[in-house]
């Protein structure tokens, strides 16, 4: 009897999340579809025109761009944060005590500073001439500063610059605690052995902590491919200088919110669909290969 | 130990919102002074037995989604109260919504079906769309097609808003982009410089000059608001007669490489060469209030957003000079502040609507509420209010310098008027295309040949892309 109990509010939750699931994303992406075959501003007209918004699509010479852009966000923010996440992570490992502590939530406040206000600060220290970062570098360096988010050679960069300082305190947090759990024994053991350093780091830390990398790698993939906020609010004009920093989400809310074009813009989230789903196939199968060995 | 922390951390949490409360500054909008002065001159008519049939019986409360900027506000805070004195059954409840929100929102809204009664917005939003489909017929209801047209001065704007029937569905009320000098007062007094002797651009680069000499390069002379930015070039060619072979209306083709495109961007890039304009000079809201530009070119509406946010800036305002080596100026990429109704309205809802937006056409001293205390941001459309004061004017009886100013104002931009023929939005061709590609020819990164072959090439792409949908 109470065996049913459990299985009913359990099956009853389930199917509620299902619902919640169905609506809010298959439903979405199967009209997502839909109307990717469509010419359609969603209010006067919905003409059905097969496969030319693809065409439209893979044939603008934009279009390279921006899976290009969304590629290099992709390696330099989740490879840069986690390499920074983790060398910030196995330092204050070594700390104790309050410094220890103190360290930790200096390094934890970007992560719960409100992005746009974080975007707000960081376009007055990317102001050309007079911004902060640009009379440091005329300070330092005999070179004239780059004008950062104006120049389509340095605004990518300077977009991911902000974004992984606002983002590799909660991982590290969390590769930190994954240091911790190293059992004693097996420090112990790796120090009699002689493995110190760099052996230490690619033979003992990194295989125990694996599955927190693991973790750490998929939903920061998953950020970057779906990245919008940070990249909208600091872009000037929109997808900036010479689509230097134009992806799939902000292309999405041109396409959709200021050409009307809602069939061409369901391409633009159709690929990025398909993009993620890549992605999580990559993870999984690194998940398969772990429980395997 | 922890307990202190905590209660530290409390205190300091408390008091830093205290500190934050503050330093708000309250917004400077007295509605009361303004209705005040609006009693002394609006002669509030009883409904006529005509109108009675216009005029819902019923009570009847409007949602209104209007653009935040501070003019708007304050236009909108006096014009209200009047209204509803004047029609007590009738409510008006405006939410204010910055620029590029109401951008995206307007439409999608339309779509979802949840839009409000009342929308403002600017009609180079729907210059490809058919807008049968989007907003209520006003025509006959509101006016005939030849009255509304009658009553408006520009037509152009109006067409925007036309269906192939000639039936009419939005309203261009005024206009923000027409363009001019702002400038501080102190700096060109400083330099020695008379601004109301400027009326052509040579002068005007030639002050930039000075200004540039006097500061030693530390200050600039020209800031350019993204949509004069935009037009200035445009209008340069359409003035020297060059509109044909600059765009085909019929094939939909640009061509940019034509000499007289080569010329203005020429010059463009003299100013730059001359410490004029420093394309990266900062932000379109603080090159100017920082004093990094003497001169902003941007619409009469800068004059208002400036005083408002930044009160201590003594700055004036003259209209746009004449362009270099023509009379007068050409405003290409125009839009008007516009009222839209939804086409869901029915009954004494829909008379409501109509009364609210027949006022505005109708009773022209409704616009001279905010004037006494800001600086109102447009060249308006609507052609009873431009010859009304004009004639108060001629007759001694209107004397407020800005109302005159913005009548006059009004009559030049509405001459000069250029529709381009293109089906790119105006948004797309300022920020995507002009701006995109001059700060790139202005930085060096392109050769004056590389951008005028790019800017033809772009153009054509969104060109077709725009007439294909």
């Amino acid at each position: 009897m109470k065996k049913l109990r459990i299985n009913s509010f359990a099956t009853t939750v389930s199917i509620v999340v299902l619902i919640y699931f169905l609506i809010v994303t298959v439903w979405p992406f199967v009209y997502s579809l839909y109307l990717s075959f469509f010419s359609t501003d969603l209010i006067t007209k919905q003409e059905f025109i097969g496969f030319k918004n693809y065409e439209k699509v893979f044939t603008n010479p934009v279009f390279r761009q921006i899976i290009t852009n969304n590629i290099i966000y992709l390696a330099v923010t989740v490879f840069g944060a986690i390499i920074i996440a983790l060398i910030l992570a196995y330092n204050i490992h070594k700390l104790s005590g309050w410094v220890k502590k103190l360290f930790l939530g200096i390094y934890f406040l970007p992560t719960i500073t409100s992005l746009v206000a974080t975007a707000a600060i960081w376009r007055q220290l990317y102001f050309p001439h007079t911004g902060f970062l640009a009379q440091l570098w005329n300070f330092i360096l005999p070179i004239e500063a780059p004008v950062f988010l104006r120049d389509q050679k340095t605004a990518l960069f300077s977009i991911m610059v902000m974004f992984v300082w606002r983002v590799v305190g909660m991982k590290m947090i969390i590769l930190h605690t994954a240091l911790d759990e190293i059992p004693d024994s097996i420090i112990d053991s790796a120090k009699i052995d002689g493995a110190y350093g760099w052996q230490y780091i690619t033979k003992i830390m990194i295989p125990h902590i694996r599955p927190q990398l693991i973790f750490l790698f998929a939903i920061s993939s998953i950020g970057a491919i779906r990245t919008f906020t940070e990249v909208y609010l600091l872009s000037d004009p929109v997808g900036g200088p010479n689509h230097s920093t134009e992806v799939l989400a902000v292309k999405y809310l041109e396409e959709a919110f200021e050409a009307l074009r809602f069939g061409r813009a369901s391409v633009y989230a159709i690929v990025m669909i398909f993009l993620l789903l890549g992605l999580v196939y990559i993870i999984y199968r690194s998940y398969q290969e772990k429980i395997e060995h | 130990m922890k307990r202190v922390l905590l209660i530290l951390l409390a205190a300091v949490l408390v008091a830093s919102m205290l500190f934050m409360g503050m330093g708000c500054k309250e917004p400077e909008i007295v509605v009361e002074t303004v209705v005040e002065t609006v009693t002394e001159t609006v002669e509030i008519e009883a409904p006529t037995e005509e109108a009675d049939s216009k005029i819902p019986e019923g009570d009847v409360t409007l949602d209104m989604w209007m653009q935040d900027s501070s003019s708007h506000q304050q236009w909108l805070n006096a014009y209200i109260p009047v209204f509803e004195a004047k029609y007590p059954n009738i409510t008006i409840n405006v939410s204010y919504i910055p620029y590029g929100d109401l951008l995206e929102k307007l439409l999608p809204s339309i779509a979802a079906g949840d839009e409000p009664a009342i929308m403002h917005g600017y009609d180079s939003w729907v210059t490809a769309q058919d807008v049968s489909g989007i907003f209520m017929k006003l025509t006959p209801d509101l006016y005939t097609q030849e009255e509304l047209r009658e009553k408006l001065y520009v037509n152009l704007a109006l067409d925007h808003f036309t269906d192939e029937n000639g039936d009419i569905y939005g309203i261009p009320a005024w206009s923000g982009a027409a363009g001019g000098v702002l400038y501080h007062k102190d700096v060109v007094d400083e330099v020695g410089i008379d601004m109301n002797a400027i009326e052509k651009w040579e002068q005007l680069e030639e002050a930039g000059k000075k200004i540039v000499e006097y500061y030693n390069g530390d200050m600039r002379a020209f800031w350019l608001h993204p949509g004069q930015l935009g037009n200035f070039a445009l209008g340069h060619i359409y003035k020297w007669g060059a509109e044909d072979k600059l765009f085909d209306k019929e094939s939909g083709v640009w061509d940019w490489t034509i000499p007289e495109s080569r010329k203005i961007h020429e010059i463009m890039l003299s100013w730059g060469e001359n410490g004029l304009w420093d394309v990266d000079a900062g932000d379109v809201h603080t090159v100017f209030p920082t004093k990094l530009a003497a001169f902003e070119l941007t619409g009469p509406w800068g004059k208002g957003f400036y005083s408002t946010n930044y009160p201590e800036l003594d700055m004036d305002y003259i209209k746009m000079p004449d362009f270099y080596e023509t009379d007068g100026i050409a405003n290409v990429l125009y839009h008007h502040s516009s009222f839209m109704l939804s086409s869901k309205l029915e009954g004494d809802e829909k008379l409501a609507a109509l009364l609210y937006v027949r006022e505005i056409i109708d009773n022209p001293s409704f616009f001279n509420m905010p004037l006494e205390g800001s600086d109102w941001g447009g060249a308006i459309n609507i052609k009873q209010w431009v010859d009304y004061t004009l004639e108060r004017a001629e007759a001694g009886k209107e004397t407020n310098e800005k109302v005159i100013t913005m009548a006059k104002l009004s009559e030049d931009f509405a001459n000069g008027l250029i529709d381009s023929g293109s089906m790119i939005p105006r948004g797309v061709i300022i920020n995507n295309l002009v701006k995109e590609l001059t700060h790139q020819l202005m930085r060096g990164d392109l050769t004056l040949d590389e951008f005028l072959v790019e800017m033809t090439t772009q153009f054509n792409i969104q060109e077709a892309d725009f007439r294909d949908q």
